[in-house]
């Protein structure tokens, strides 16, 4: 009975779940729609502000040489978000170590978000070069904080009914944090790490649109010298598009780690 | 799924994850080469670095040229063209030495003078200024008298505000003007009224307007009040100027045989610069009329390309210096400027 009902259960559950998301496309097809017969309306200079047809036209035409940098762009995303994850963990885990750490090192961290990154990434390229590491170095400032942070206070928030309980049993130090701790603390680290995922391709074109070979935000400074608007906006969408997908990807890496967390929101 | 294999899963997808976009990226980069050119014998070549001011355009055509010819390797120099930045200034990477040689302007060498970051320069690309304060048209402001009071579109240059006014004062306005900097397209500034005027290149921006049909007023600021001065400029730091002589006579060999191409063969050399540069350029009729332009206007007919003249390195100067423009490190005013240490011919052929 169990085994049978489960799949009908599961077919459910994604149909409700693509349901879910029918309220966000109806209000984006309407907005672009808008924006199509503003455009068209108005006879705005396709200059000032291209029309989205002409954008997808313009994206699909140029992807040859759009999509050389998009890979670029996702290299450095990719890399910088795995260096911040472990980074934003790693942290947290020491800021839980003492109190005393923690306030030694928290005010460090929130100063370290408030340097303007656009003051910082020329510097960087002069320190670093023209190649991948300013890049990487950008997406991880971008991206360990609200790790970090997120898992900090998930660890701090650990039920204290269970650390006793623990505690009664003469359970180590690391044993609590491992069985314990860490697990509570995975909601508020994947909140973290989808927080980090949309701002991390953002990154990425910031160290680009500094100095760089190849990439997203070469490409958009270099289209918006040759006066192509539309290219611009073409990069912007597959941005959007590249940030949407990591978002996913964290989305469904909860759902694998924390199933009956992603099942109890709804 | 047991929770050790939702542990697994969760930690190997991203690892898989960043695995495979290592792995495309790999792949594909072969197929894909940078600006360097003649990696197959670069043992025996020097290799040596180029500082771009601005994304490429039909100023730095002949450099473009001399790659395509192969006349750098001909020299034995293995040329790297870093990518331009919009934060990094050239003259920066020139005189730390994080590159040989750079694309600047007289008014950033002297300024950088004044900071106490030397660079000197080695070649005039174009021999006049082709500069110019520019209004729509249609705005009804046809003197730069009329500029008092305006907004113009600036670029953050520390010496703009001073040679825009300048330019109205010598008009007989007042000189006073609101300066927004802008990180745009000026004409697209222009064209949306968000500015009244621009500070822009006739070669380019000036063609821009043209073909998208925006009517211009244009005053050329050497034919208001501001003497002629070279914009831009090859620029080469100090101790490379000691330390390798040598290789910069070859690299000014190379690059002068490609300017002296591109003065005589405009659309070949517009083509050279596009197939170089694939994608940077939608419009290409843009670049082919802006080196139609310029091609004629890299050297008078009869001279030779890149040679610099005391008059114009004395004008700017001394006039940018009573204005009191010319900053030190710790942001006054400086009183006196050597302007024979700025620049040299010895590394021309």
């Amino acid at each position: 009975m169990r085994i049978a009902a489960q799949p009908e259960y599961a077919g459910s559950a994604s149909l409700r779940r693509i349901a879910g998301y029918g309220p966000a496309i109806v209000l984006l097809v309407t907005l672009v729609l808008l924006w199509e017969l503003a455009v068209r309306a108005s006879q705005i200079s396709p200059r000032l502000l291209p029309s989205p047809f002409s954008i997808v036209q313009a994206l699909f035409d140029n992807w040859d040489v759009i999509s050389g940098h998009t890979l670029q762009t996702l290299l450095e995303t990719v890399i910088g978000l795995g260096i911040a994850t472990l980074l934003g963990l790693t942290l947290a885990v020491l800021l839980d170590l003492s109190p005393w750490i923690r306030r030694a090192v928290y005010p460090l961290l929130v100063i370290s978000q408030t340097i303007p990154i656009i003051a910082l990434a020329p510097l960087l390229v002069i320190w670093f070069g023209y190649d991948l590491a300013p890049k990487v170095i950008v997406v991880t400032l971008y991206c360990f904080f609200p790790i970090a942070v997120a898992c900090a206070d998930g660890l701090l928030g650990t039920d204290t009914d269970l650390l006793r309980l623990m505690q009664s049993m003469r359970a180590s130090r690391w044993q609590i944090l491992w069985l314990v701790r860490l697990p509570g603390a995975m909601p508020s680290f994947f909140s973290g790490l989808r927080i980090a995922a949309t701002y991390s391709v953002t990154g990425a074109i910031v160290g680009e649109y500094v100095a760089a070979y190849r990439g997203l935000g070469l490409y958009m400074e270099e289209a918006a010298h040759s006066f192509a608007v539309v290219l611009v906006f073409a990069a912007v969408l597959v941005t959007a598009v590249l940030s949407l997908l990591l978002f996913g990807f964290v989305s469904l890496l909860e759902r694998i780690a924390l199933p009956w967390y992603q099942g109890a929101q709804r | 799924m047991n929770a050790r294999v939702r542990l697994l899963l969760t930690i190997a997808l991203p690892i898989i994850l960043i695995i495979v976009v290592v792995g495309v990226f790999v792949l594909r980069e072969p197929t894909t080469t940078t600006s360097s050119q003649g990696t197959t014998k670069s043992a025996s070549l020097t290799h040596m670095t180029l500082a771009l001011d601005w994304t490429p355009n039909t100023n730095h055509t002949g450099i473009y040229v001399a790659m395509a010819k192969g006349w750098y390797r001909d020299q034995g120099i293995d040329l790297q063209l870093l990518p331009y930045s919009s934060n990094i200034n050239p003259d920066t990477l020139v005189s730390t030495g994080k590159a040989d040689v750079g694309v600047s302007s007289t008014e950033s060498v002297v300024a950088d003078y004044g900071v106490g970051q030397p660079v000197v320069s080695i070649a005039a690309i174009i021999q006049h200024n082709t500069s110019a304060l520019v209004t729509r048209a249609d705005s009804g402001l046809n003197s730069p008298r009329d500029l008092d009071g305006k907004t113009y579109g600036g670029f953050g240059a520390p010496y703009e505000t001073a040679v825009v006014s300048q330019i109205i004062k010598h008009a007989g306005g007042k000189g006073v003007f609101k300066n927004v900097t802008l990180n745009v397209d000026p004409i697209q500034a222009l064209k949306s009224k968000q500015v009244d005027f621009e500070w822009i290149y006739e070669g380019w921006e000036g063609i821009q307007a043209e073909r998208e049909g925006l009517k211009l007023n244009t005053f050329y600021i050497t034919q208001n009040g501001v003497a002629d001065y070279y914009t831009p400029t090859i620029v080469a730091g100090p101790n490379e100027i000691k330390q390798k002589p040598d290789l910069l006579r070859r690299f000014m060999a190379a690059t002068s045989q490609g300017y002296e191409f591109a003065r005589s063969h405009a659309q070949e050399s517009a083509q050279m610069l596009i197939d170089q540069n694939k994608g940077a350029f939608p419009d290409t009729g843009l670049v082919t009329a802006s080196q139609n332009y310029l091609s004629p206007r890299y050297a008078d007919p009869g001279r030779k390309w890149g040679l610099q003249d005391a008059a114009a390195w004395h004008g700017y100067p001394e006039f940018i210096l009573n204005t009191g423009a010319v900053l030190d490190a710790s942001g006054k005013p400086i009183k006196s400027i050597n302007p024979d240490a700025l620049y040299t011919n010895q590394f021309l052929p």
